[in-house]
């Protein structure tokens, strides 16, 4: 007869085997992706599965190098942060004025904009991603010589990914509903107005989902791929999503050949920052994912 | 928890087995998807009704406002504003605002919408043409640029008659407001209103703007590009016109034959698989690192959250080299080495089956790899909702003699089901419209080689759009957009079941 002590000591056993075996197969083929970035040999395709010979070629070969005319990485890091936290910035904000007008705010249509702001949101925006291209593309102005369009251009980007971010206010509503409306009406009969309590009352209580608010904002641009593709032809203007997609190119075997490794290095840098980010913020994103719907 | 005031669920009313009621609690909760779907369809007529009361009681409050008053507010319905800046100068802000969208409209109306909206049945006729002695173009019409305008003109209508009958209210009630004798309301109360009682237009009106330029308008334009002809040939060069619905029957039978139905039961398939492979697998997952005894967590948790935190664009690029295939089998891909040297299995696998098309593989592939980049996002969220079941119904079930399977039926797994329940129908939808693993992974292959815009066998409907419409000079516009409206209303069919059952739109006052 085994008794319940050591029942549990076997269970518990088979769950730290299990436990482990399963992180060891999520974490490594990031590991290999780390240290093929290492590697002497370019290719995707090898003898052996970790590298014979480790060099710093493909990270130095990303900020400067033969063909860095061709790949400018360096560019598509500063391009890749500039329009990260700009429509981060744009995406916040506007996200926050829809969540408090619809959560506090009064009025006749606020039903009907929240059910249809919801099915809107349902849908995925790059269904219409060429139509949208083709529209910015018609939006063009002339400064000195130059004529600039929305697209192929940085600050069209940016409002590509933040002017339509209002749908998404469902979480961010979700938490100014539980703020107490007393301390509204308190400073109401202390005669704020509306536009004071946003301001100054409701965004400083609501730290913890406007962080999370802030870092989702950052992280989706950051992350994209889709419309910077279809938005940004010139190589000086990519983002280093469709950067170093083009280097993977499966219709061309001699630049996976070459650039494999390269691929590997620029993968580890843009995703380390987004991973730290990712560990910092733990706490807050299972608040954000779960704090909209635990209270249905 | 869920409505079991009144009646008891089924799965719950008899002494079954588990395995009994496990189903049975899957059956109804089906049932209730269907009950939900059909509410919403009793539900449409009654919208209509609605609909057509309130443009009827629009109508009636213009009349009403006309007959009953004065020659100033009769005067508004031709100069929009009248009604404020004729009563004197504090009222001269609302009064001039009012009219410059007037002014404005009228301008857009007179230099871009009415050639426009002109154009728009035959979508232009002069078409590109070298200019004099060969050099340079003569003005030409584009026909995607007459679609676009005559639907922000239409928008720009629709605003404006919205904005002349509210002109006619402000103008009626200041009439009303003076006839009273009450004093008028200058700029500062104006300003007032602006961040008190109408802060909602203050603060929306720009979110709306945004909502409306890259979503709305695109999604009208789209949906008639879907009834025209505009592809690779017809394109800013040449002129497309209206073929009513040619682009559909092309779609459904005369240039693609079956394939369309063969892409979506696939994508219907993946989105399935994708979604209930990753919410039970992710499930077990939190539900070991939560039981009680087990040490570190967070340092578990935390392994599986790199994964996600790893861009799409790296990891899943990334894993299609992983699974790399070359025919040679000392030298190729990472994990067919693996598989060789580590378990001695001598085998060299096209893991993606895109030389040697094996589509059954690549299917099975995808679906695998995206268990390792989704379970890890069930397993966060869910992680979350067991913390905060409360610790008592455990307790009084293990007093009650229930079994870990059984506290796991009756209250973990129900629990669960609540609050993911929408959210595993919005997952549902999201994998439909799964762009980034089948694109990154697979590409939609293999490829039969039919054709180049042909559907692969991995491809869901947005990636085969993707291609039809992105990738090549070959481009197919119309038929994109026509695939584009069908997953739309792939789309839309789940969309409404969560519209209508999540909870928390319908009961959001009862936590303030």
């Amino acid at each position: 007869m085994i008794g319940l002590r050591s029942k549990r000591l076997i269970t518990d056993s088979i769950i730290y085997i299990v436990l482990a075996v399963m992180v060891v197969i999520w974490l490594f083929p990031l590991v290999w992706m780390v240290l093929r970035a290492f590697d002497a040999n370019t290719s995707n395709i090898t003898t052996s599965i970790f590298p014979k010979e480790f060099t710093m070629d493909n990270f130095k070969n990303l900020f400067g190098g033969a063909d860095y005319d061709q790949y400018p990485y360096g560019k598509w890091l500063v391009n890749t942060l500039i329009v990260a936290t700009g429509s981060c910035i744009i995406s916040t904000l506007l996200v926050l004025m829809v969540s408090y007008a619809l959560s506090r705010l009064r009025f006749k249509a606020r039903k009907t904009l929240m059910n249809i702001a919801l099915i809107l949101g349902l849908f995925p925006g790059f269904l219409s991603i060429i139509t949208l291209y083709y529209i910015f593309k018609q939006v063009s102005f002339t400064i000195g010589d130059t004529e600039y369009t929305l697209t192929n251009n940085t600050f069209g980007l940016i409002l590509v990914y933040s002017i339509g971010a209002g749908t998404g206010y469902y979480i961010v509503k979700g938490f100014f509903d539980t703020v107490p409306v007393a301390i509204d009406e308190a400073a109401r009969i202390d005669g704020a107005t509306k536009n004071r309590i946003f301001w100054r009352m409701i965004i400083p209580l609501s730290k913890p989902i406007i962080i999370y608010t802030i870092l989702t904002a950052f992280i989706g641009p950051w992350c994209d791929f889709i419309l910077a593709k279809v938005f940004i032809s010139d190589p000086e203007k990519f983002t280093v999503a469709v950067g170093i997609q083009q280097w993977l190119d499966a219709g061309d075997n001699n630049t996976i050949d070459r650039m494999f490794t390269r691929f590997c290095a620029g993968g580890t840098l843009i995703a380390v920052p987004i991973v730290l980010l990712y560990l910092l913020m733990q706490k807050f994103y299972v608040a954000g994912i779960t704090g909209g719907a635990a209270k249905g | 928890m869920a409505s079991t005031k009144n009646t008891v669920p089924t799965w719950k009313q008899y002494n079954r087995p588990w395995y009994q009621k496990f189903g049975l609690a899957i059956l109804e909760y089906i049932k209730n998807v269907g009950i939900m779907i059909w509410c919403c369809i009793k539900a449409i007529p009654f919208k209509i009704r609605d609909f057509v009361f309130a443009i009827g009681r629009c109508f009636q409050g213009l009349w009403f406002r006309f007959k009953n008053g004065d020659w100033r507010t009769r005067m508004s319905y031709l100069i929009m504003g009248f009604g404020n800046f004729s009563r004197g100068p504090k009222q001269f802000l609302t009064g001039f605002l009012q009219l410059a969208v007037e002014v404005l409209f009228i301008l857009f109306m007179v230099f871009i919408g009415a050639h426009n909206l002109s154009m728009l049945p035959s979508l232009g006729i002069t078409p590109i043409l070298p200019g004099p002695g060969g050099i340079g173009m003569v003005e030409h019409d584009n026909s995607l640029k007459i679609l676009i305008f005559s639907v922000l003109t239409f928008i720009f209508m629709i605003f404006f008659l919205y904005m002349w009958i509210k002109n006619t209210q402000i103008a009626y009630n200041t009439q009303k407001h003076v006839e009273a004798g009450k004093a008028i309301s200058g700029p500062k109360q104006q300003i007032n209103f602006a961040l008190n009682d109408g802060y909602h237009v203050t603060i929306l009106t720009l979110p709306i703007v945004g909502i409306l330029i890259v979503t709305v308008l695109p999604l009208i334009c789209n949906i008639l590009v879907a009834f025209t002809n505009f592809d690779a040939f017809n394109d800013e060069v040449h002129l497309f016109k209206w073929v009513g619905f040619d682009s559909f029957a092309s779609v459904f039978g005369k240039t693609y034959g079956t394939e369309i139905w063969g892409v979506l039961g696939w994508t219907l398939i993946w989105a399935f698989f994708a979604t209930f492979t990753n919410f039970f697998f992710g499930m077990f997952l939190a539900m070991i690192i939560n039981k009680k005894s087990i040490k570190l967590k967070a340092f578990w948790r935390t392994c599986f959250v790199i994964v996600i935190a790893v861009p799409d664009f790296v990891s899943l690029l990334m894993m299609s080299q992983f699974f790399a295939w070359k025919s040679d089998p000392a030298q190729t891909g990472a994990f067919n080495l693996i598989i060789q040297q580590w378990f001695g299995i001598n085998q060299n696998v096209d893991w993606f089956g895109s030389a040697t098309y094996k589509p059954t593989m690549a299917r099975i592939m995808v679906i695998v790899i995206n268990m390792w980049r989704g379970m890890p996002f069930t397993m966060l969220s869910t992680y979350g909702i067991l913390m905060n079941i409360p610790e008592e119904l455990y307790e009084s079930s293990r007093i009650d003699g229930a079994g870990p399977v059984r506290r796991f039926i009756s209250i973990t797994f129900p629990y669960i089901m609540f609050v993911m329940g929408p959210q595993l129908i919005t997952t549902f939808t999201g994998n439909i419209n799964n762009f980034n693993v089948i694109f990154f992974l697979t590409g939609g292959g293999p490829f039969m080689g039919k054709s180049a815009n042909s559907p692969g066998s991995t491809d869901l409907l947005v990636t085969w759009l993707y291609r039809l419409t992105v990738n090549n000079s070959s481009a197919e516009y119309n038929h994109g957009a026509v695939i584009g409206i069908f997953t739309f209303i792939i789309s839309s069919f789940f969309a409404l079941i969560v519209f209508n059952s999540s909870k928390s739109v319908k009961q959001e006052d009862s936590f303030q």
